[in-house]
């Protein structure tokens, strides 16, 4: 229920930026494009819980994405997200295995694939009003542990994957000519899947752990700067509160406007 | 000073115990052994010299009718044989067939064999158990934690640290739940002992006096019963491997530690029909029997998990019913230094070890005499294998669903299509997660401790993994 919450709201967000922008220019919209490639990074540290939310332990990423985007009349940008990423799940517990376990999982190298939206709205005076939307799912590769105390050989193999959904306003202050400070609030959801499989000589179990993303209200803030034509650095913090914690984030990024 | 009672206690079964091996001297394989190793001796299962074969009934036979011969049919040949009397034991579909006054086992056999409708008949072959029970309390259990204290016994000899099952490790993962039954299949069991009365399911089955009061009348059961399951943390006695988990008294062995197959292979399927989730079978025989056999399938389709005793005989081969490999666990002795006594039999079929030497635990309040306390010391791979039992049984209650139970529903039943399965996962469980204490002269799986001497926490706990 809540992912197909985050969807749709994803899609309407797409749906206002698109009608937004041929409302701005309706006189042909589709005639002014322009195409834009991001490089960058983000790290964000993100508190899961599964088993009922019982158990909690703290996803730590690091992603590197190049993101290409098609800008309609300057004021809607449509784009892909591809990339890598490393994701550490810290420590996680299985115990619907024949043999329990509790694994540390240290850095997982996985790729990644999205999408973005983004659109302005309107303009109020100093301030533009925006819509940003953006998909973006992770695989882990396979990784292979061997199970260590045992009077046989035996190993665990693990699969993990998440997805992140985000869709929400923004707020730029224009009056600056090359720097546009903003800030952001989102709904952010977090849901993810590990997968393990263990062996012991001819005893095997397979369990499937359901990972959530605590806190579903992002926060952030950031500046863009555009030093000289058809170039922009962005870069931002971001926070998510919860009951626990509050979880943080960076990301920076560089674009060029072709 | 007044000699402490346990003290008296010990003198006085060292005692009985010198007379009754005295008595049996003639029926043992070594009659020049000491009195220690009669003591803990599980007697081979014979009551004969090894010169005179294997010691079976003398007043019934078995017998197995062709599956196509009708109930009547079967009844009229009893009549025609004069038999006194004769139970049928069911899933095994046997026959216990008293012998008509006059006759002897071997002519009856003779005559039962030329019958057509007859497809097999043969003696009801002896088990027995014989081990010395003695008294001690928890800080004295070495087999569950062993912090390399002393021993309580002649000569004081101290343990080696961690020389145990890691009981108090696996606990803080589980202890067990109220209810997984692990069926006792032995003397009976002391149903009011302090460190047992609230842990017994019910007065459970007597096959020897056929009624339904498994009251112990030898003090083995009662020994075997609190090691696997024993009240704990109650401020009294011994503490049990399987602390949440519940006994179901089951007594095929009489007063003197005997008892036949028949009763066995009967109490193995009564404990199965009436809720067991673990056999205990802390005795054995010399012979093999397909019945037997048959009995402890039925044990694990059903969803039971059997652990057995390998003996005590000092030599080669397992006992049956410990020899079945397939079915049931078959469990050798270690002992405080995690080394294997003598006296533990070998074998290809060796499982696992557990230890044996020296274990403390519960004997029926009469045992000692009045105004004495009710626990002893004694050795035997008839007290390794209750160990072996309360660990099936927390395994089984940390993770049900091995077995296919739903535990919402009580009591807990294995589902059919889940339950052989989930035993023999259980069972490799155990033996996966076993530790090779004697790697240094037989690594890695052998035929005198198997996978090696358990260990509870590596099954239960959560393994760390980086």
């Amino acid at each position: 229920m809540q992912r197909r919450k985050a969807v749709s709201l994803w899609l309407f967000f797409c749906l206002t930026g698109l009608v937004s922008a041929q409302s701005q220019d309706s006189s042909g919209w589709m005639q002014d494009l322009a195409v834009k490639a991001k490089a960058g990074f983000e790290y964000f540290g993100r508190t899961i819980s599964w088993a009922d939310a019982d158990e909690t332990a703290q996803l730590s990423a690091l992603l590197f994405t190049f993101r290409p985007s098609l800008i309609v009349s300057n004021r809607v940008s449509l784009g892909a997200v591809v990339g890598y990423g490393l994701s550490d799940f810290d420590t996680i517990t299985f115990r619907e295995l024949p043999l329990s376990i509790e694994l540390e999982t240290g850095k997982i190298g996985g790729w990644l694939i999205g999408g973005e939206l983004e659109a302005a709205l309107w303009e109020t005076g100093d301030f533009e009003i925006g819509v940003r939307g953006g998909y973006v799912f992770y695989k882990g590769k396979e990784d292979r542990y061997d199970i260590p105390g045992l009077a046989v050989t035996a190993d665990v193999a693990t699969v993990p994957q998440w997805q992140r959904i985000r869709a929400g306003l923004q707020v730029t202050y224009i009056p600056y000519a090359y720097f546009y400070p903003f800030v952001r609030i989102s709904y952010d959801h977090l849901w993810g899947r590990f997968e393990v499989q263990q062996t012991i000589r001819d005893l095997s179990g397979s369990q499937d752990v359901d990972i959530t993303g605590r806190g579903k209200i992002h926060v952030g803030m950031g500046l863009s700067y555009e030093p000289i034509d058809r170039f922009t650095f962005e870069g931002g913090l971001h926070v998510i509160p919860h009951s626990d914690k509050v979880d943080l984030g960076v990301s920076v990024g560089l674009s060029y406007l072709f | 000073m007044k000699a402490k009672p346990w003290i008296l206690g010990c003198l006085i079964l060292s005692t009985l115990i010198l007379q009754i091996h005295t008595q049996q001297r003639r029926v043992f394989h070594h009659p020049q052994r000491g009195m220690r190793h009669q003591q803990l001796q599980i007697a081979n299962f014979k009551t004969s010299p090894p010169e005179q074969g294997p010691s079976y009934a003398r007043s019934h036979i078995l017998v197995k009718f062709n599956s196509m011969v009708s109930g009547q049919s079967i009844h009229d040949t009893m009549d025609a044989y004069d038999i006194p009397d004769y139970r049928y034991i069911p899933v095994v579909d046997l026959y216990r067939v008293d012998l008509p006054v006059g006759t002897s086992v071997e002519e009856m056999i003779q005559v039962w064999r030329q019958n057509a409708w007859v497809e097999e008949a043969r003696p009801d072959f002896t088990a027995r158990i014989a081990v010395t029970p003695n008294d001690e309390f928890f800080d004295r259990q070495y087999a569950l934690s062993n912090s390399g204290q002393q021993i309580p016994v002649p000569g004081s000899p101290t343990g080696k640290a961690s020389a145990d099952i890691s009981a108090t490790t696996a606990w803080e993962e589980s202890k067990g739940n109220e209810n997984v039954i692990i069926a006792v299949i032995d003397t009976g069991v002391d149903l009011n002992h302090i460190d047992l009365k609230n842990k017994i399911v019910s007065p459970g089955r007597d096959f020897v006096n056929d009624d339904f009061d498994a009251t112990d009348d030898n003090g083995h059961g009662t020994f075997v019963a609190a090691i696997a399951a024993a009240e704990t943390d109650n401020r009294e006695g011994v503490a049990g491997v399987a602390w949440d988990c519940r006994i179901l008294p089951v007594k095929t062995m009489d007063e003197e530690g005997d008892g036949f197959y028949s009763d066995v292979i009967d109490g193995i399927i009564w404990a199965v029909d009436n809720g067991a989730h673990v056999i205990n079978l802390s005795l054995g025989g010399g012979e093999p029997d397909t019945a037997l056999e048959q009995a402890l399938q039925y044990a694990v389709e059903k969803g039971a998990v059997v652990v057995a005793a390998s003996g005590n005989d000092s030599g080669a081969g397992v006992l049956y019913p410990a020899k079945y490999d397939r079915w049931a666990l078959a469990v050798a002795a270690t002992d405080f230094n995690d080394l294997r006594p003598e006296w533990s039999n070998f074998g290809p079929e060796v499982d696992v070890a557990a230890p044996g030497e020296f274990i403390i635990s519960a004997v029926p309040t009469w045992f000692f005499g009045p105004g004495s306390i009710p626990y002893g010391i004694g050795g035997g791979t008839s007290y390794s294998t209750p160990h072996v039992a309360g660990m099936a049984a927390l395994i089984i209650s940390h993770k049900p669903w091995l077995l296919g139970i739903d535990t919402s529903s009580v009591p807990w039943i294995p589902n059919p299509t889940l339950a052989s399965a989930g035993v023999q996962d259980i069972m490799k469980i155990i033996r996966f997660t076993s530790e090779d204490v004697n790697a240094s002269d037989h690594p890695g799986q052998d035929e005198f401790i198997g996978y090696g001497r358990i260990n509870m926490a590596t099954a239960l706990v959560p393994i760390q993994i980086k």
